[in-house]
């Protein structure tokens, strides 16, 4: 046997082995370290050119020169114009002509779900793939947004209740303008489920006002509009279907029709008139709302035009309690009512302002409740259901219920 | 005209910034080896498959960048002050935009746009010149051509693509397939070859009446009848060193490399020169992209810093280089070298010709834990090139005093003589990362709260002194 040999083969395969690297022995620490208070140092304070007090007159009358050259400067130059604010879509959104493919395009409608989210049911709303998700049709998203615009304008004008609903995150202020425009209502957290169809246990304390054609409070029949039944909405938009399906459902039980921004993983018979388009992009979003809330502003304004001229856009109320109790009216105008339940307003009423003081003579009937629900429906089921004769001395003084304007911040 | 008929909705999606993004490239390959290969899957890859996405900053505010739906805040705006991302993928079935940063390929172009470097043509690292490889910029007209550029036909005239495909760099399965595609073009094929057969008995013929001194005008166009054709082509089958440049010509194959010497008294199908622009293509195949992969457009060098005090400098303004990897073993493995990060790109030390400045750098011989943030020296970047696998080759000298004396540079650099003592090992306390001179906690507390603004000022005008 070769000694040598077996030494070299050992000693090979040991090279080959894996072995720990030499560990420093400076990582071994032995020693305590001496310097181990973390210090910072003393930094004399930077001296300052001048303090508040020490200014000469003739530094200050620089700088005021300065500052009145600015404002002077600042009205030269281009002036920059068809740049993209993002803020505006929520400002001052797009009226339902003003929509057209480029913007829509821009505002990224077009782009929907993972291909493997689809729901057959929207086929005829896509255009093709691209990238793995869906492209909604442009032409469809504006024909069907025109036609939802066009079914809230309409609603509006006939004194209807409308709800909007977007309950996603950051849809807060778009949900609350569009309802604000539109002299609407809005939600933006969750729908508490059977406001609708269990409504009158659920609101039915809820405060309500009696409005005349003009928006106006009226004051009468105080006892019987607490004692109304719970009011529904006329028309609910959905911008996040998905989320609101118990919405949508009670909205169906209860034959409220709903407009829902469909992309291409919701169902789109959920809602009565869907508008397909990417409901995740605030943007996208944002102008759907902010379209159908100028819809909805323009139905407003309609209805109270027709409202100055003395044309009543819906049906008349019933009175609440027999006609011989009810205080006169003006003979000279129609006296017209509306209920709605009443609760603190917040935004901004579009009607009141064109209201002629002369013209407001009604009666109003307001429930005493203060408390806030998290819910706010107006009526919609009953709004102008009934009709009848309150006498006046040459028109018949009517009596519509119908939901109010104002739109209610929720608590 | 198929673009007159698309729809108004297909001519403005087809001209969205969204459907302009251009697709992935595919990344790049690893290589086919049976060893295991340790690479980190989140590594910065060596150039960028996909583009980089910004968004102005209103935009940014709300989280819009014109995708499918708002990007988080929190891996955007919160994380960057200047957030640049790649998509991954527009929507997954999770309901998520997948994306990353992409500030790591952008931010390394940044760098090296600072540099003021021209892109060279790619060429190896000679070892025993101690000068860099001359610089050939790749926009040179005659270097500067594809497969279709009229710029072809000049004599002398280069080109950095071809139409087909590199054989040497092909897999089997490729290499079928190329096979069936030529196969099935046999026809186009046999024509084009029939064409050039003309052309080269036209010059035969031409240079045979120009040799016989007849007048060159009546000669007639050359006709080849189908049998002298067919003899043609069985004569090329019967002599592979013939058919060989005929068909790399007739296919337009990038040549290919080196014959091995143990091949070389062997029969085989020899490959014409080369037309490649730069020689390290035909062992390393075609690149992938134009030679400058775009990253700088100056064909020159020669720019030159006139300093206000000193004059015109004959070196550009030296770059911090960070050492990644010194000399010796590295885990485990004794593979040698040293790695230094100029600008973001990995330089090797094999490149850095270090003996212009006597001595080699202390810096890239141990690793010194005792310094904040990792060891660096000053280099002078001075030949870049983009390879066959479309990585960047940085090349980068030790900065001399020289070069570094009339920018104010630190000139306490790494000494090459002297190296710290805790490298020596004799030295037994654990040394403080978190260095700060020494000075008064509680007044320099109160400063910092009172005014932030001046000490962070002055935090950036103060020359922190080394601790020995």
């Amino acid at each position: 046997m070769i000694v040598r040999q077996l030494c070299l083969r050992q000693a090979r395969q040991l090279r080959a082995l894996p072995r720990q690297s030499r560990i420093l022995s400076r990582f071994s620490s032995t020693e305590t370290t001496v310097e181990t208070a973390v210090k910072t140092p003393v930094r004399p304070s930077p001296v300052e050119p001048g303090t508040s007090s020490g200014f000469s007159a003739t530094e200050v009358e620089a700088y005021q020169q300065k500052v009145q050259n600015k404002h002077v400067f600042h009205s030269f130059g281009s002036k920059v114009s068809g740049a993209y604010r993002p803020e505006s879509i929520i400002r001052s959104p797009p009226k339902p002509s003003e929509v057209t493919l480029e913007l829509l395009l821009a505002c990224q409608t077009h782009l929907g779900h993972s291909t493997s989210r689809w729901n057959p049911q929207n086929s005829r709303y896509i255009y093709g793939v691209r990238d793995g998700i869906h492209i909604l049709s442009l032409d469809l998203t504006a024909a069907h947004l025109r036609r939802a615009a066009k079914v809230v304008e309409e609603v509006s004008a006939r004194g209807g209740l409308v709800l909007f609903v977007g309950t996603r995150k950051g849809q807060k202020r778009t949900v609350v303008r569009a309802a604000e425009l539109a002299g609407a209502y809005h939600l933006f957290e969750r729908w508490i489920p059977g406001s609708l169809t269990n409504g009158q246990q659920i609101l039915g304390h809820c405060e309500k006002k009696l409005v005349n054609p003009f928006d106006e409070q009226v004051h009468m029949w105080e006892n019987e509009v607490e004692e109304y039944p719970a009011l529904k909405p006329d028309l609910v938009v959905c911008l996040n279907p998905l989320e609101n399906e118990v919405l949508l459902h009670e909205c169906g039980l209860n034959n409220v029709p709903t407009i829902g921004v469909i992309d291409t993983d919701a169902n789109p018979t959920s809602v009565t008139y869907p508008i397909p388009s990417n409901d995740d992009s605030l943007r996208a979003v944002g102008l759907i709302a902010g379209v159908l809330g100028r819809a909805g502003q323009a139905g407003q304004k309609r209805r109270l035009e027709e409202a100055q001229k003395g044309n009543l856009t819906y049906e008349r109320m019933a009175p609440l309690v027999s006609t011989e109790n009810v205080a006169k009216p003006s003979p000279a105008h129609l006296p017209l009512m509306n209920v709605s339940d009443g609760q603190p307003v917040e935004a901004a009423s579009a009607a009141p302002s064109a209201v002629e003081p002369a013209r407001t003579e009604a009666v109003s009937a307001e429930a005493a409740s203060a408390e806030l629900s998290s819910v706010e429906l107006a009526s919609a089921e009953a709004a102008g259901t009934e009709a009848a004769s309150a006498e006046a001395a040459n028109a018949e003084p009517t009596i519509a219920e119908r939901g109010t304007d104002s739109p209610k911040k929720q608590q | 005209m198929a673009a007159a008929r698309l729809s108004p909705t297909a001519n403005l999606l087809r001209k969205s910034r969204l459907f302009a993004i251009p697709q992935a490239l595919t990344p790049p390959q690893e290589a086919p080896t049976s060893r295991a290969i340790a690479e980190s899957d989140t590594a910065t890859l060596p150039y960028p498959i996909r583009a980089s996405l910004v968004t102005p900053s209103s935009s940014l505010a709300r989280g819009d960048w014109g995708l499918k739906r708002p990007l988080p805040a929190k891996s955007t705006s919160d994380k960057s002050s200047r957030p640049i991302v790649r998509v991954l993928e527009l929507d997954t079935f999770e309901h998520t935009t997948d994306f990353e940063s992409a500030a790591d390929h952008t931010v390394t172009l940044e760098k090296f746009q600072e540099l003021h470097m021209p892109m060279s043509l790619p060429s190896k690292a000679s070892y025993a010149a101690s000068m860099v490889s001359k610089h050939v910029s790749p926009f040179e007209s005659h270097l500067d051509n594809t497969n279709t550029s009229p710029g072809l036909g000049e004599p002398g005239a280069k080109q950095f693509r071809h139409s087909g495909p590199w054989l040497a760099g092909q897999t089997e399965t490729e290499f079928q397939a190329f096979s069936k595609y030529v196969q099935k073009n046999k026809p186009e094929l046999l024509k084009k070859l029939r064409e050039s057969f003309v052309a080269k008995r036209t010059a035969e013929q031409w240079k045979q009446a120009q040799d016989n001194g007849e007048n060159l005008e009546n000669l007639e166009p050359v006709k080849v009848t189908d049998e002298e054709f067919q003899a043609y082509i069985k004569s090329l089958r019967a002599d592979p060193l013939a058919l060989g440049p005929v068909v790399f010509e007739l296919l337009d194959l990038p040549s290919a490399p080196a014959v091995p010497s143990n091949k070389i008294g062997t029969k085989y199908y020899q490959s014409p020169g080369t037309k490649l622009s730069a020689a390290e293509y035909t062992a390393f195949g075609p690149p992938k992209t134009h030679p400058s992969a775009g990253l700088s457009y100056t064909r020159s060098h020669a720019l030159i810093y006139n300093h206000p005090k000193y004059g015109p400098q004959a070196f550009q303004r030296p770059v911090e280089a960070r050492v990644l990897r010194p000399k010796g073993r590295f885990k485990g493995r004794s593979s040698g070298k040293a790695v230094t990060g100029v600008g973001g790109i990995a330089v090797d030390e094999s490149t850095m010709h270090t003996f212009i400045e006597k001595g080699s750098s202390a810096a890239n011989a141990v690793f010194d834990s005792s310094i904040p943030g990792g060891a660096k020296f000053w280099v002078n970047p001075v030949r870049s090139s983009v390879d066959s696998e479309g990585r960047i080759e940085l090349k980068a000298n030790r900065a001399s005093a020289t070069a570094k004396a009339p920018y104010g540079i630190d000139q306490n650099d790494f000494s090459p003589l002297s190296i710290s003592d805790i490298i020596r090992g004799d030295h037994r306390v654990v040394p403080k990362m978190d260095r700060q001179p020494s000075g008064d906690i509680a007044k320099n507390l109160i400063d910092s709260l009172t005014k932030p603004n001046k000490i962070r000022h002055a935090y950036k005008s103060r020359a922190v002194p080394r601790q020995s």
